[in-house]
């Protein structure tokens, strides 16, 4: 189980958090929202593999 | 010479720089007329006219830039350069000063060295007197006035000026820019009356010297220096001694006897003449 | 190595956050000594009625920055060029890339009246390019208040993300 990739997500999140805060507060909602959701598709990209690996998995285990 | 080039537009200047500068008296610019030079002999015109933005250029740099500091001249209706060049300015006049400038009229003034040397003999003839200098207006009045206090401070005399318009010291920069002599002192500006009684007071002259009387209360200054036992310098705007009659200011110099010589300067087909005349 | 590279990836994107943070705060500044510089001029032109060039000398002695750069650069320009004297004040506004397209306007139409007219007139439109630029210059200072922070934060926590990312 790769821990370091928890980590990583769990990081990515708290520093989006940190930008979304310091945009609203300047006054860049769209900005704010923008940097979310670019977030939200990095760590889906640093899944991604992960999530492959499973589907993979999933169906080797179902095609026997 | 240079330097009056410089007031010029480059593309004028050249145009000016193919005729003797040496000889020319004044360069008059009128805006949609060609430039003129004016000479003792006579004018030349110049084939390029003059544009508005050729008056605003040689204005900005007759003034160095700062009309604000030429309010009290141009109010007058002319400018003094640094280099001793009288404008006469034409334009609207308003309650400020003068706007919309139409036309200038440059004067070049030449120092003609020596040219009074001829009138010294007879001017210290019974030791010096008060002194006029009469003659039309251009016939070079100023120069020699310029000249004589030149010579007379070279002869040991003490010579203070009244410089009330800065055309006989053209005083740049604290010095100045025409040879008066070693034994001169100059007051540029003020009125001629404050300037006479300053320097009566405090430089103790022996000659006191000014250009042009034109009020009234300059007489009351004249008439305290003559009291003192100094002798004055002037010049006057008169065909001849005798049409100084005409004018009650000079009128009134003539009855008390303030002035005791006169030179009169006569100008024809570009020669100048000198009468020392006994008043 | 893994650490290292990720610190200087830290600094880096933080230095540049830094550095526009000092650029935003930078225009103010500059505009605040021109103000001061301005008001030395108004005073040198309509109470000393000092001529312009030694009025631009003595105020560029005296101020610091691009003021300083604008006043002395045109009187030098000015023995030497032949141009009008609002041309050389453009050229040198011009150069001023510290200050913003509005400010450098109002300094041109200032240059247009500077040694022109009387000492009252020109008096009159050095404070209308003071009021101008004190304008611009509280408009500058918010902005540089409001976003400062802004670009500092953001410039570390973009480092960090992608420190973070690459790691």
């Amino acid at each position: 189980m790769d821990v370091e990739l928890v980590f990583k997500i769990a990081a990515i999140g708290i520093l989006v958090a940190v930008l979304n805060l310091l945009l609203s507060r300047a006054g860049r909602d769209e900005q704010a929202l923008m940097t979310t959701i670019a977030g939200l598709v990095v760590v889906l990209m640093l899944v991604l593999q992960k999530i492959s690996e499973l589907f993979s998995l999933i169906k080797s285990l179902f095609s026997f | 010479m240079n330097e009056i080039l410089r007031l010029f537009p480059p593309s004028v200047a050249k145009a000016i720089q193919h005729h003797p500068l040496d000889l020319t008296e004044e360069i008059r610019c009128r805006i949609g007329q060609p430039y003129v030079l004016c000479t003792s002999t006579g004018e030349i015109s110049l084939s390029i006219p003059a544009a508005p933005s050729d008056l605003d250029y040689i204005l900005e740099r007759a003034s160095n830039y700062s009309m604000h500091a030429c309010e009290t001249q141009l109010r007058a209706g002319y400018l003094h350069t640094g280099n001793g060049c009288r404008i006469g300015v034409c334009g609207t006049i308003t309650e400020t000063g003068l706007r919309s400038i139409s036309s200038l009229s440059i004067r070049i003034p030449h120092a003609v060295h020596d040219c009074a040397k001829p009138l010294l003999p007879e001017l210290l003839h019974d030791g010096l007197q008060s002194t006029w200098i009469v003659s039309p207006p251009g016939a070079g009045k100023t120069t020699l006035l310029r000249d004589l206090i030149r010579l007379l401070s070279d002869d040991g005399y003490r010579v203070s000026v009244a410089d009330e318009r800065g055309e006989l010291a053209a005083v740049c920069d604290r010095k100045p820019q025409f040879d008066l002599g070693p034994r001169t002192d100059v007051m540029t500006g003020g009125s001629k009356h404050r300037s006479c009684f300053m320097l009566l007071r405090s430089m103790n002259p022996q000659i006191l010297a000014f250009d042009e009387i034109t009020a009234p209360e300059d007489i009351a200054a004249m008439r305290y220096a003559a009291g003192c036992g100094v002798a004055l310098l002037a010049t006057a705007h008169a065909a001849n001694v005798d049409s100084l009659q005409t004018r009650p200011l000079y009128r009134e110099l003539l009855c008390e006897k303030i002035f005791r010589k006169a030179v009169e300067i006569h100008l024809e087909n570009g020669k100048r003449t000198y009468r020392v005349v006994t008043l | 190595m893994h650490a290292f590279g990720a610190l200087l990836l830290i600094l880096a994107l933080s230095g540049f956050g830094f550095i526009r943070t000092m650029d935003l705060k930078q225009r103010p500044r500059e505009l605040r000594m021109m103000l001061d510089a301005m008001t030395l001029l108004r005073n040198d032109i309509v109470s000393r009625t000092l001529p312009l060039p030694d009025a631009l000398a003595h105020v560029g002695g005296t101020c610091r920055g691009s003021a300083r750069t604008l006043f002395i650069s045109s009187k030098d320009k000015l023995g030497s060029s032949t141009q009008q004297f609002a041309s050389v004040w453009s050229d040198q506004v011009a150069q001023l890339s510290v200050l913003s397209r509005e400010d450098r306007t109002v300094l041109c139409q200032l240059g247009a009246h500077l040694g022109q007219f009387d000492a009252q007139a020109q008096g009159r439109a050095i404070d209308a390019c003071i009021s101008a630029l004190k304008r611009n210059e509280a408009q500058a200072s918010e902005y540089a208040n409001q976003y400062s922070r802004l670009y500092t934060g953001l410039g570390l926590t973009l480092g960090a993300m992608l420190a973070v990312i690459l790691y």
